[in-house]
C-alpha cells in the first residue's frame, strides 16, 4: 500500500507526488504516457506570478474579472500570493526561468498585459514538466508508466485505490492507497477541433463522477483562438505579447529587424510552424483557427483539493477548484497545475484513511477485469471510431463557443442515444498485450460521461457568462452568481445550483 | 491522397512481415495522424506510440520508408513514395511488439540514471546567460532519435547514448546544482561520456538542433575542468592522460618514452615495466637513445594550455572545496 497515489503524470500530478513525497508519505504516479510525454509538455504559456504587491493586486482583480462573478476568491488570492513563492520554487528545482540580468522576467500576457508573466522561453510546459520529473526521480516517487487508471475503490463511502490496467500486458491491478490524488488532465478530445493530444480523455473526471463525486463548473469551456491550421499547436500567447497580431484568421508576426531575437526567444515555435505548415512565421501569416482547448471546471474541490469523496483529491485541469470562474486568463493555466498540485499532494499526505485495512481492492480489480474481459470480445473498430467523431463535432457545433437550448438539448438526446451505442461497443480484438482498440473503447466512455456533464451543465445556465455564451440569453444574469454542480443520477447528470454564490 | 502503410508487424529486421491498411488521408496530414486514422478505424491492436501530436513529446519516433522521424512532424505527402509509406522500427532499440520499441530500457533507464534533480548549492544569484545551457538542453523531448542515429549504440547497447547524456549536460552546466563533481563522476564511468566516438551522427540525427554531440564535447571539458578524466577509476590511465597532457604542455609534442615511463609509474617501476619492449623496439631502429627535444613553438602550445587553465580556475577551485 502506498500513502499516496497519483494518477497522471502531467504538471499538475508530478508536482503533487513531489509535494507528497517530500511530507513524508510513499508515493506511486499512474500514467498513461511517460510523465515527460503528457500534454503538460505542449504547453507554450507563462506562469503569471508578479513579485510586486501592487502587481499580485492588479492580478487577482484582473483573474476575478475575467471570472465573472463565478470565481472562488478564497482560492484566486490565496494562489495569486502563492505564485511568486511558487515560481521561485521552481526555479530553485532546476527550472531555467528566462531573466533579466539574474531577475527572473515578466512579460504581460493577459488581461491588461501587466508584466506578470514567468516563462522558459517557448517551452514553459516542458522546462517544467521535466523538472519535476527530475524532482520526482530524485525524490524516489515510484513511476508506473503506461498504466491507465480505470476506476476509483471505494470502501464505505472512501476512495482507497485505484484499478489500472497495464497497457503492455492488459493485466488489470488493484493499487491500495490511503489517499488518491487525480490529475488526469482535461476531456480536449471530447472537441474537435481542440488542442488535445491523443490521451486527453478526462477520464479522472469521469472515474471520480462515477464513484460519486460532485462535477463544478463543467459549463466553462474555453477556446484559444490561435491555433495552426490544421493542426493542435496553440501558437504561444507568449508569442502574441512578442508583438504578433492575430487578424483573418492568421497571426502576423513582425519582427522586422528583431527577427533574430524572435528566432533565439522562439526556435521551437518557429520550427514547429515550419514542419506542421511548412509556413516561416517570420517572413509569412500563418493561419490559425479558435480551437477547445481546456475546460475550466472538473471535480468540485476545496482550495486543498479535496472532492466530496473521503480520501480523493484532484488537482490540475481535472479539479474544478474555482480559481477561473467563467473565463481563464493566460498565464494563470500553469499557475494553477503548479499550484492546486503541492496543495493536493500535500493534503494527500496528511490525509488520514478511516479504512485501516480494506479488502475491497480485489474485488474492484476481479468486476473490472470481467467487464474489461466482455469489452474484448465486442466490436470496435470503424463504429467506436465514427462514435466517437461524431461526439467530437457535436460538441463543437452545439456545446462550443456559441450555445442555444435547442443546440444543447438536441446535443444531450444525441449523448444519451451514443451512450446505447457505445454499450453494444468494446474493443474490437481480444488481443491483451497493447490493445489500442480497448483503450479508444475506454476513453469513449470517459468521454461519453464527461460530454454529458458539459452539456447539460451549459443548458442549466441560462445566461451568458464569461466563455459561456447562449444566443439565446445574451445578457448576464445576476440572479445566476452560483456554481452549478453535477453528479451522475440514475439516468444521467444530475445538475444542481450550489445555494451560496461563488464567493 | 491514397496512401498504403507497409506496417511491419513480425519477422525480423532482416526478414521483416508487413501488413498492408490502406487510407485516404489529405497530403498536408502527419505521419502520425494518419497512423492514429489506421488503428482507430481498421486495427485497433497496431501498436506504436504517440500522444502529444504536436512535436512536444517526442514519443512517436519511427522509421517511416527508411528514415528515422518523429512522426507527427512530417506530413503524409512528404513522406510516401509512390503512394506507400513503410513502417518499420527504429534501428537498434529491442521491439517489444510490431513497430513498439522497448523505450524502457532503450532511453528511460539511461535517462534516469542522470535525471536526478538539482541539489540547490545555495550560491549566488543566475545570470540569464548562466543558464542558456540549461534551456538548450530542456529543448529535448527525448524522442530518441539522436541514440537511434548513434554508431556506437549500433554496437554497443549498453552505451548511455546521446538523450541520456544530453540529461547529464543538463546538470553538468546548471549553476544551481550542488553536486556536479559527482554527476560527472557518474558520467565518466563506462558507457559514459567518454565511450562517444564523436561521429556527429547524434547532432545529425537531432530534429530540434541540439547537437548533442556537442553537448557530450562540452561536458568532457567540464568533467575535465573539475580534474575528472575518462580513467573510470584506472589510476595507470589517469597517469597516461597525465603524462600525455605535461608532455605535449612542456615540449609541444608527445615524448613517447616519457608517457610511458609514468603510465607504468615512474622511472623504476615504469622502466622495469617497459624494458623488454624499449630494448626489442631500439634492436628494430624504432626507438632512439637521443634526447627528447622542445619542439619549435612550444611556448605557444603552452600557451593554449595556460589559457585553458586560466579559463577553468573557478571550476578548480570548486573541485578543491
Amino acid at each position: 500500500m502506498y500513502d499516496v497515489l497519483v494518477v497522471g503524470g502531467g504538471i499538475a500530478g508530478l508536482r503533487a507526488a513531489v509535494a507528497a513525497k517530500g511530507a513524508g508519505a510513499s508515493v506511486a504516479l499512474i500514467t498513461q504516457s511517460h510523465p515527460t510525454r503528457s500534454y503538460s509538455v505542449t504547453v507554450q504559456d507563462g506562469i503569471n506570478a508578479p513579485e510586486s504587491a501592487e502587481g499580485c493586486d492588479s492580478h487577482i482583480g484582473e483573474t476575478l474579472a475575467a471570472g465573472a462573478g463565478l470565481n472562488v476568491s478564497t482560492v484566486v488570492t490565496t494562489i495569486c500570493r502563492e505564485a511568486p513563492g511558487l515560481v521561485d520554487e521552481l526555479d530553485r528545482m532546476g527550472v531555467p526561468f528566462n531573466r533579466v540580468g539574474s531577475v527572473i522576467d515578466r512579460v504581460g500576457i493577459s488581461g491588461s498585459g501587466q508584466p506578470r508573466a514567468a516563462y522558459v522561453n517557448d517551452i514553459t510546459g516542458l522546462a517544467v514538466t521535466q523538472t519535476l520529473y527530475e524532482q520526482a526521480i530524485g525524490a524516489g516517487v515510484d513511476i508506473y508508466e503506461e498504466w491507465i487508471a480505470l476506476s476509483l475503490i471505494i470502501d464505505a463511502d472512501e476512495c482507497v485505490g485505484v484499478v489500472a490496467l497495464e497497457l503492455a500486458t492488459g493485466e488489470v491491478q488493484a493499487f491500495d492507497a490511503k489517499g488518491v490524488v487525480l490529475a488526469t488532465g482535461g476531456p480536449r478530445r471530447a472537441f474537435e477541433p481542440s488542442t488535445a493530444s491523443l490521451h486527453c480523455s478526462g477520464s479522472g473526471i469521469a472515474m471520480a463522477y462515477r464513484a460519486g463525486a460532485a462535477l463544478v463548473d463543467m459549463e466553462f469551456v474555453q477556446y484559444y483562438p490561435a491555433v495552426l491550421s490544421g493542426t493542435r499547436l496553440a501558437l504561444s500567447p507568449l508569442l502574441l505579447g512578442a508583438g504578433a497580431v492575430v487578424e483573418g484568421g492568421s497571426v502576423r508576426l513582425n519582427g522586422g529587424a528583431d527577427n533574430s531575437r524572435l528566432e533565439a526567444r522562439f526556435p521551437d515555435t518557429l520550427h514547429r510552424v515550419d514542419a506542421l505548415s511548412g509556413i516561416d512565421i517570420l517572413k509569412d501569416p500563418a493561419p490559425v483557427r479558435p480551437a477547445m482547448s481546456r475546460l475550466l471546471g472538473g471535480i468540485d474541490v476545496t482550495a486543498q483539493g479535496e472532492s466530496s469523496v473521503h480520501g480523493l483529491f484532484a488537482a490540475g485541469e481535472c479539479a474544478g477548484n474555482g480559481f477561473h470562474g467563467a473565463q481563464g486568463l493566460d498565464g494563470n493555466f500553469l499557475l494553477v497545475s503548479v499550484a492546486s498540485g503541492r496543495s493536493a499532494g500535500l493534503a494527500a499526505a496528511a490525509h488520514i484513511r478511516r479504512a485501516a485495512e480494506s479488502t475491497v481492492g480485489d474485488q474492484a480489480a476481479s468486476a473490472v477485469r470481467a467487464e474489461l474481459d466482455d469489452a474484448l470480445g465486442r466490436q470496435g473498430g470503424e463504429r467506436l471510431a465514427a462514435l466517437r467523431s461524431e461526439l467530437a463535432s457535436l460538441m463543437h457545433e452545439k456545446v462550443g463557443e456559441s450555445r442555444d437550448a435547442k443546440g444543447l438539448n438536441d446535443a444531450l438526446q444525441r449523448i444519451r442515444a451514443m451512450r446505447e451505442e457505445f454499450a453494444q461497443l468494446g474493443a474490437g480484438s481480444n488481443v491483451r498485450d497493447y490493445n489500442f482498440g480497448l483503450v479508444q473503447y475506454l476513453e469513449a466512455g470517459s468521454l461519453l460521461d464527461v460530454a454529458e456533464a458539459i452539456a447539460a451543465s451549459a443548458l442549466e445556465r441560462t445566461e451568458s457568462r464569461g466563455v459561456h455564451k447562449r444566443t439565446d440569453h445574451p445578457k448576464q444574469d445576476d440572479k445566476q452568481n452560483s456554481r452549478l454542480q453535477v453528479t451522475k443520477g440514475g439516468n444521467g447528470a444530475q445538475v444542481s445550483m450550489q445555494t451560496a454564490p461563488a464567493s | 491522397m491514397e496512401i498504403t502503410f507497409k506496417f511491419q508487424r513480425g519477422g525480423t529486421r532482416a526478414q521483416p512481415e508487413y501488413v498492408d491498411y490502406q487510407v485516404d488521408v489529405p497530403p498536408e496530414m502527419t505521419v502520425f495522424d494518419a497512423l492514429v486514422a489506421v488503428r482507430e478505424t481498421q486495427d485497433g491492436t497496431l501498436a506504436f506510440r504517440g500522444n502529444c501530436s504536436v512535436g512536444f513529446c517526442g514519443d512517436c519516433t519511427l522509421s517511416v520508408n527508411g528514415a528515422q522521424k518523429v512522426t507527427c512532424l512530417v506530413t503524409v505527402g512528404k513522406t510516401q513514395k509512390d503512394g506507400v509509406i513503410t513502417v518499420q522500427p527504429i534501428r537498434y532499440a529491442p521491439v517489444e511488439k510490431d513497430v513498439m520499441h522497448n523505450v524502457r530500457t532503450f532511453l528511460w533507464d539511461k535517462v534516469d540514471r542522470f535525471a536526478r534533480g538539482v541539489v540547490p548549492n545555495g550560491g549566488h544569484p543566475v545570470t540569464d546567460e548562466e543558464l542558456q545551457p540549461v534551456r538548450k538542453a530542456m529543448r529535448c523531448t527525448t524522442c530518441g532519435l539522436c541514440d537511434e542515429g548513434c554508431t556506437v549504440i549500433d554496437v554497443n547497447l549498453d552505451f548511455y547514448g546521446p538523450a541520456a547524456l544530453t540529461k547529464l549536460y543538463r546538470f553538468a552546466f546548471d549553476p544551481r546544482d550542488g553536486i556536479t563533481a559527482e554527476r560527472l563522476r557518474e558520467g565518466s564511468e563506462v558507457h559514459g561520456i567518454w565511450d562517444c566516438v564523436h561521429c556527429w551522427e547524434a547532432t545529425e540525427h537531432c530534429p530540434f538542433g541540439l547537437e548533442p554531440t556537442h553537448l557530450i564535447m562540452d561536458t568532457r571539458d567540464r568533467a575535465i575542468a573539475h580534474g575528472i578524466k575518462s580513467g573510470y577509476g584506472n589510476k595507470m590511465l589517469e597517469r597516461h592522460y597525465d603524462a600525455f597532457e605535461e608532455s605535449i604542455s612542456r615540449k609541444g609534442w608527445l615524448d613517447e618514452r616519457s608517457v610511458a615511463l609514468q603510465t607504468y609509474g615512474g622511472l623504476i617501476k615504469g622502466g622495469l615495466h617497459t624494458l623488454p619492449l624499449g630494448l626489442r623496439a631500439l634492436r628494430k631502429g624504432k626507438a632512439t637513445l637521443k634526447p627528447h627535444y622542445k619542439r619549435p613553438g612550444a611556448e605557444q602550445i603552452r600557451k593554449i594550455f595556460d589559457r585553458y587553465n586560466r579559463a577553468n580556475a573557478g571550476l578548480r577551485k570548486e573541485k578543491q572545496r
